[in-house]
């Protein structure tokens, strides 16, 4: 069973921690360098990870669980304009993607106005294909109640992020939470960090229940398995974009043109299957560059096998 | 400055209030602004912001921000009003060259070559400038959505009535009636 971990450390010898990943049998799904500093995000089978902690601890680095390893989440504001962005948009997005999570900042083209707000179904499609959603509203209670119609028909969990605590939403979303509204400035305070830690906690919890629920039919291969096979292709392999591939909760998302590469991404064979077999691949709805990959559950295959 | 609220909305009032300080703050404009006046009614919805400047803004030219005098090299200025100092030599850098224009001590400019008589007149100061900055705060802090507006920007006090419905001459008269309080005048 892989597990996401988080080394924070130096570049000093990261060509022995990169090498005992590939032994292994992991995978690093993020790195981020900023100059001598180095943050890789891995997945790592779990009896494997003494020996990474161990080699993390002689380079002088620290490793820690990522509860948000391996997802893809988005933060949705109503629109990209000053009023809802930068703040505090960004601030969620970066405190999600320190628990390890991909996230992805999106403002709706029609969300503004109380009565006029629309989101379009190609916005939800869009964002049905994350993992998890947070919506931010404002300061207005009739207002965010107006407003439950650009969540409310989500299909993945969304974590609604308010100023006052509205009524009659708990149906809508998995969570709920109040007290942060507009912003123009960075949460830095104490009581605006407390806050950031409340979404993410609530985020975590979203997370680990579709996990659990995952659990409960196991997908029929493990998208760090996948992304493996995934890192022999050309395509992948010479692809400029940052984190060409992104693993998510029940596959895995290729930032590889769909067109052009589903027939390579179908013959891939993954315990003697092909992963077309095993797996739903089609093009992403955000941009014809991306292909998401669905990796099927167990049932699913035995089901699709007897047919 | 002082900032009022009214409204329906409890946490909004509080949340706005602090918005709107902020933002005048970011932009520097806290120490122009005396009164502020904020009506807000979300459920309807309709926004009232009615504010007064400290003093009327007015357009400045060069000799009212500084004492002029002819010297053999040219131009020499006493900076009178500091506030200015910094558009008064942005605005000598860029007509006559950064090498022809020395700022000789914190107050005195020469400009070479130059006489009184041609850079007396050069404005330093549009009054629109202040006022756009302050509408354009205002604008900030409004919610993006209420797009039908009604402006009064005649004078120190500035009303916007911003709504994201029809907008009507009974929500006019009440922008008129704020703008009144304020101390402003109507012309209709």
């Amino acid at each position: 069973m892989f597990e996401v971990l988080m080394f924070d450390g130096g570049i000093y010898r990261s060509n022995e921690l990169y090498e005992l990943i590939d032994d292994l049998g992991g995978v690093v799904i993020n790195q981020t360098r900023s100059q001598q500093m180095l943050m890789i995000t891995m997945a790592i089978p779990g009896d494997e990870i003494p020996a990474v902690e161990k080699l993390a601890k002689e380079l002088g680095g620290v490793t820690k669980k990522v509860s948000l390893g391996g997802t893809e989440i988005a933060v949705v504001g109503p629109t990209l304009g000053r009023h809802h962005m930068p703040h505090p948009i960004c601030d969620i997005a970066e405190m999600l993607r320190r628990l390890g999570a991909i996230t992805v900042v999106m403002g709706l083209a029609r969300g503004r106005g109380k009565g006029r707000a629309q989101i379009m179904a190609e916005e939800k499609a869009i964002v049905n294909e994350y993992d998890a959603a947070v919506f931010m509203m404002g300061n207005f209670k009739t207002c965010i109640e107006a407003k439950s119609h650009l969540f409310s028909e989500i299909e993945k969990p969304v974590v609604l992020v308010t100023g006052p605590r509205p009524e009659g939403l708990d149906e809508d979303c998995e969570a709920i939470v109040d007290g942060v509204g507009r912003k123009s400035e960075r949460m830095r305070r104490p009581d605006e960090r407390a806050k950031l830690e409340e979404i993410s906690e609530a985020m975590v919890k979203v997370i680990e229940d579709r996990r659990k629920i995952i659990l409960e039919d196991p997908l029929f291969v493990h998208p760090a398995e996948v992304m493996q096979l995934l890192e022999g292709l050309d395509a992948v392999t010479y692809n400029l974009r940052p984190a060409p591939v992104v693993l998510r909760l029940d596959g895995l998302r290729v930032k590889i043109p769909y067109r052009e590469h589903v027939k390579e991404l179908e013959e891939l064979q993954v315990y003697g299957r092909r992963l077309g077999d095993v797996a739903e691949i089609r093009p992403s709805r955000l941009s014809d560059s991306s292909t998401i990959i669905r990796i099927l559950s167990r049932s699913e295959v035995e089901y699709k096998d007897s047919e | 400055m002082n900032i009022t609220v009214e409204g329906t909305d409890p946490y909004g009032n509080e949340a706005y209030h602090e918005l709107f300080r902020r933002i005048l703050i970011d932009l520097g404009k806290n120490r122009v602004v005396e009164e502020v006046r904020i009506v807000q009614r979300p459920a309807d919805p309709v926004f009232v912001y009615s504010l007064r400047l400290r003093t009327r803004p007015e357009r400045r030219v060069l000799s009212d921000v500084a004492t002029l005098r002819d010297e053999p090299e040219g131009a020499r200025l006493t900076i009178s009003d500091e506030v200015f100092a910094p558009a008064i030599l942005s605005i000598l850098w860029e007509r006559y060259r950064r090498d022809r224009v020395d700022q000789l001590s914190r107050y005195e400019i020469s400009v070479q070559g130059v006489s009184v008589e041609e850079i007396e007149d050069i404005e330093v100061s549009s009054g629109d400038k202040v006022k756009n900055e302050i509408i354009d705060a205002m604008w900030r802090t409004l919610p993006e959505g209420m797009k039908a507006r009604y402006n009064l920007t005649e004078g120190n006090v500035l009303t916007i009535l911003a709504t994201e419905d029809k907008m009507t001459e009974e929500l006019k008269e009440e922008a008129r009636a704020m703008h009144r309080a304020m101390g402003g005048e109507v012309n209709v």
